[in-house]
């Protein structure tokens, strides 16, 4: 796999599209995804998904081996703040956007087995996560992102963010206990994943 | 069921970063060790890391997001020219050192032609010495008038022939047998002088004295081209 991806990435290097798309299928989830929960909207994600795979087909030819991945992720980041700051200074889309609003463009379907009951209430706290996520400062958020939605070690975050990992380890800290408050204040999340008075539950 | 209130936890930063972090199993042996000896007997701390553990949960439980369309690129985005024809990558040096060559070679046709024509275009008089011998009619059978053919036709066959321009009328007058090496030819200068050797030192002469290669202005050239494909490439790979 490694080597075949290596291989992609050579023959992308030298200009070669087809073996750079074969690429794009591979991270393409795992890239607007993260644009998703950065930005909080389908559309824009899907647009800054594009763009940052345009810039990486363009830069291609800097990346001089380590983790493809963190590097990838890593123009992924950015174009997430450049649409940021854009969205900051034209205010037209909004993180606090409505429910119905906020899963336009989702495509999430009902597990096979799973009642229509289960399936709003996982809708309900998908929208309650998304709205927590999106009430943390930005650079609390991609850390919260990298690590406990892409699954990322503290290595590879400290590599895409590009701060140290005492840092990634104090903003993972803080993005979990400001996360934890806004869904424990129970106007985000359903009453069934409410966390309990735990005294002893550890 | 009941809901603590939504108050931001009591513990110290430090404590929720040793808890966050001994979640993700990113602490050393000794720092786990000492917080799980505290985790026993400290119940604010167990209740900290049995929120922060589930929060985290919720988070790694959440579903990937299928993107709405594909992102692969076409070779518009990607700011790829269709090319309607493209060599294999080792012909491309190779075409370009070709069409080097070959203005190299047609630069130096063109500035030899060019010298030649300044050389001929000097006054015919002034090319033509009065001093110079008659040139043997044996080395000099198709520049020759004959004595049949009248003055004027033979001249103009004599520059036709100079200028590399002989036709079929100047060469058929051309293959005639000279009877008259001497005889005198009136120029469009108005010089009179002996054909024979009006045009045969002229030959002669341009060939004992070819002209100067003209090796700075082939090398500019050259260097010319090379930069113009210097530029070009840069470009192509700024693309």
């Amino acid at each position: 796999m490694a080597n075949e991806e290596q291989r992609l990435i050579s023959a992308a290097q030298a200009g070669d599209l087809d073996a750079f798309n074969q690429i794009v299928r591979l991270y393409e989830t795992r890239v607007y995804n993260l644009c998703y929960r950065m930005l909080g909207d389908a559309e824009t994600a899907a647009d800054t998904t594009q763009d940052v795979f345009i810039a990486a087909f363009r830069n291609l030819r800097s990346f001089r081996g380590g983790t493809f991945k963190a590097w990838l992720l890593r123009i992924a980041t950015n174009a997430c703040y450049d649409a940021l700051r854009m969205r900051q200074r034209r205010p037209s889309v909004s993180l606090d956007r409505n429910d119905d609003d906020e899963d336009s463009g989702r495509s999430e379907v009902a597990d096979p087995g799973e009642s229509l009951d289960e399936f709003v209430l996982r809708q309900e706290l998908s929208t309650a996560i998304q709205r927590g996520l999106a009430a943390l400062p930005e650079d609390q958020r991609i850390v919260i992102v990298l690590s406990d939605i892409q699954g990322l070690s503290y290595e590879e975050i400290a590599q895409i963010t590009g701060v140290q990992l005492g840092t990634v380890k104090s903003r993972l800290s803080r993005a979990r206990a400001k996360l934890r408050d806004i869904l424990r204040a129970g106007e985000l999340l359903p009453l069934r994943f409410r966390l309990n008075d735990e005294s002893d539950n550890a | 069921m009941t809901t603590p209130p939504a108050s931001p936890s009591e513990l110290p930063e430090c404590d929720r970063e040793l808890l966050s972090a001994y979640l993700d199993n990113e602490l050393t042996l000794a720092e786990r060790a000492t917080l799980e000896q505290r985790l026993v007997s400290e119940s604010a701390l167990r209740r900290e890391l049995a929120e922060l553990r589930a929060t985290r949960d919720l988070l790694r439980e959440q579903p990937w997001i299928a993107p709405p369309r594909s992102f692969t690129l076409i070779p518009e985005m990607a700011g790829m020219r269709q090319r309607r024809f493209v060599l294999r990558a080792w012909l491309q040096p190779l075409s370009g050192l070709v069409a080097l060559a070959i203005v190299m070679l047609i630069g130096w046709q063109v500035l030899s032609l060019g010298s030649n024509e300044t050389f001929d275009s000097q006054p015919q008089a002034m090319a033509a010495p009065t001093s110079l011998p008659a040139a043997p009619a044996a080395i000099a059978p198709l520049a020759e008038p004959t004595s049949t053919a009248d003055q004027p036709m033979a001249a103009a066959a004599a520059l036709n022939e100079r200028n590399g321009q002989v036709t079929a009328e100047s060469a058929s007058v051309l293959t005639v047998p000279t009877t008259a090496p001497g005889t005198d030819l009136q120029l469009p200068g108005g010089a009179v002088g002996n054909a024979g050797p009006l045009l045969e030192p002229q030959r002669q002469t341009a060939e004992a004295r070819p002209s100067p290669p003209p090796l700075p202005v082939i090398l500019g050239l050259a260097l010319l081209i090379v930069l113009a494909a210097i530029v070009w490439w840069r470009q192509r790979n700024a693309e």
